[in-house]
């Protein structure tokens, strides 16, 4: 009680700036988790508007809304921008927000630099946006900026690099700074096999981002060398080989599936077990899981390419090291199971997400399966299957995961409840509708229609109409999630408990709701720590 | 070391002691910075090993 009692001292004696300069020059990381998560609303918001478009340009075969080259800008920068503008940012904002709360930290290690590391993105994603009004239009190459097709474009290529540049250096700031604190803001008693699985799995995710974004960087530096200053990195003519970008950009790539994905594991492994009223199963199972699924993403890059032409020995080390990722994804399917196996189940809206998380992940993680057999890619390769497939892991995988994870921790931050019936709305569309959007998609890659097409054959009309109207009605009922939000934060019934879920548990619970400003300002006592992990 | 649940600090963990401003003792803060280097300099590795690489590879 004790302690209680100083945490809620604390909160009356809140000293926060005002005005813009609370902003500007944020260095709380509550204020800065909050920049990150309006930053990445306002992303997904122009992400889906290119998406929409693209569902719009292809409702029907013959549709001439868009020509060709802004059709595959638009599929190239929706990409971009849900990657590297909505998801990723999603996350370190979620981890701004809670990792401090969790580990018991007064706030970030490094603060400062995690001022500098969220305001590099407005610049960044400024300049990516701004890059569809420059002569010739965005870049269209797709995400995956392959040469000599990247090199083709104008004024838009270098505005991209630069940019990418700028959200690897923001990714690399804030996965240092994540490292930093908690490898050494932990509280006194927190060991490593006792910190949250989310804590765990941004830990892993955060090593990921140091390794793989500076990758990424190598390879558009060598781009934009090719192209301005004569090098040869990637050009034929002059010595060099374009393949090698493919090897260089998928050792990035791959790992940053895991990057976007990691973080929702963890979150995850936070709901199931509050709904469930049970402690998660497994929990040193899922730790040293989630660390073998990064290993693995390291040796597995080969299989986006393996029609480009490789060895048999290198496709069949490919299938095999990526076909054993199964293995650790399928204790962690396992162990969200066995936590609700028996358990007293609750369905408000984070379980709800939480659940409909592990049917529909569960699905594009078969369909990759499919897809890491060498001969089955041979002809899923280039094709729809492929988009329904990654769609399938980042939409109700992560994107699905950061709406459970706002859910859940939202009456934390604001220390109000949200409307649940309205909540449970969002949750209903956005599951009916986002597998009629997605699921046809399996059926058009599997006839044979090949992704990144502005326009296609008659016969693949219908899917596409009915995967269309799935998109708009999915787009549309995301207006709900900023409206729940927004009014939740303005008038929502206040929360009186520390926690409102009966089953949750860790240090974030312990604290009063709405957390205050300045948070562990002393570090929990054991007593606490005790008190947190059996609540 | 600060008392808790098994009765010793695990290395890592925050430690009693005098505290700054911002609530961390002198070890954190010099861990804080030793950490702070690796992790960058792992940065800066991984960025220069593969353009050089690539280099190694492109031109043989």
């Amino acid at each position: 009680m004790a302690e209680s009692h100083d945490i809620a001292v604390h909160a009356e004696h809140d000293h926060k700036p005002h005005g813009w300069r609370r902003w500007v020059f944020a260095t709380n990381h509550k204020d800065i988790g909050t920049m990150y998560l309006i930053a990445a609303g306002t992303m997904f918001l122009i992400g889906g508007l290119a998406a929409m478009a693209i569902r719009a340009q292809l409702f029907k075969s013959g549709m001439k809304l868009f020509d060709p080259a802004m059709f595959n800008s638009l599929t190239t920068m929706h990409g971009l921008i849900m990657i590297f503008g909505a998801i990723m940012p999603s996350w370190v904002g979620l981890a701004n927000w809670m990792i401090p709360m969790q580990i018991g930290a007064p706030d970030m290690a490094l603060p400062r630099l995690n001022n500098l590391s969220f305001w590099i993105l407005p610049f960044a994603f400024t300049l990516m946006i701004a890059s569809f009004f420059v002569p010739g239009g965005a870049v269209a190459g797709g995400w995956t900026m392959y040469p000599p097709l990247m090199q083709q474009f104008g004024d838009s290529f270098p505005m991209l690099i630069f940019a990418i540049h700028l959200m690897g250096i923001s990714s690399i700031l804030g996965a240092i700074n994540i490292v930093v604190t908690i490898m050494n803001l932990r509280a006194p008693g927190m060991s490593l096999l006792r910190m949250p699985l989310f804590v765990w799995t941004w830990l892993i995710t955060a090593y990921l981002l140091i390794a793989v974004m500076p990758v990424l960087a190598g390879a558009v530096t060598m781009q934009l060398t090719d192209h301005f200053f004569g090098t040869s990195f990637f050009n034929a003519a002059g010595g060099g080989d374009p393949v090698l970008f493919l090897h260089v950009f998928w050792f990035f790539g791959h790992p940053e599936v895991y990057i976007l994905i990691l973080p929702a594991f963890g979150v995850i492994s936070e709901i199931i077990p509050t709904f469930s009223r049970k402690p998660l199963f497994g929990y040193e199972a899922m730790v040293y899981a989630t660390a073998s699924i990064a290993f693995l993403s390291f040796i597995v890059w080969g299989h986006h390419m393996f029609t480009v032409g490789m060895p048999v020995a290198a496709q069949m080390f490919f299938m095999l090291s990526t076909m054993l990722i199964a293995v650790p994804t399928g204790v962690k399917v396992f162990n969200w199971t066995a936590t609700m196996w028996r358990g007293s189940l609750s369905f408000e809206p984070p379980m709800l997400f939480a659940i409909a998380f592990l049917f529909l992940f569960s699905i594009g993680g078969f369909s990759g399966l499919m897809l890491a057999l060498v001969p089955s890619d041979y002809q899923y390769h280039g094709t729809y299957f492929v988009v329904a497939h990654f769609h399938y892991v980042l939409v109700p995988g992560a994107v699905f995961a950061i709406f459970g994870a706002v859910y859940y921790w939202l009456p934390k931050w604001c220390g109000r409840m949200y409307d649940m019936r309205l909540a449970k709305w969002h949750f209903w569309l956005s599951v009916i509708f986002v597998n009629v959007l997605f699921f046809p998609q399996h059926f058009l890659g599997l006839a044979g229609m090949p992704r990144r097409i502005p326009d296609y054959a008659p016969q693949f009309t219908d899917w596409n109409m009915v995967s269309s109207i799935g998109g708009f009605i999915f787009g549309a009922s995301q207006v709900l999630f900023p409206y729940i939000v927004w009014k939740c934060v303005r008038s929502g019934k206040p929360v009186e408990a520390n926690s409102p879920w009966d089953g949750a548990h860790g240090l974030e619970w312990e604290l009063p709701s709405p957390a205050p400003y300045h948070s562990w300002t002393t570090p929990p006592s054991a007593a606490v720590l005790a008190h947190g992990a059996e609540h | 070391m600060a008392p808790n649940i098994e009765g010793e600090a695990p290395p890592g963990a925050q430690s009693a002691g005098r505290r700054d401003a911002r609530g961390l003792t002198a070890r954190q803060r010099r861990n804080v910075r030793i950490t702070t280097w690796v992790a960058s300099l792992i940065a800066l590795a991984f960025y220069i090993g593969f353009i050089v690489l690539t280099v190694s590879r492109a031109h043989r």
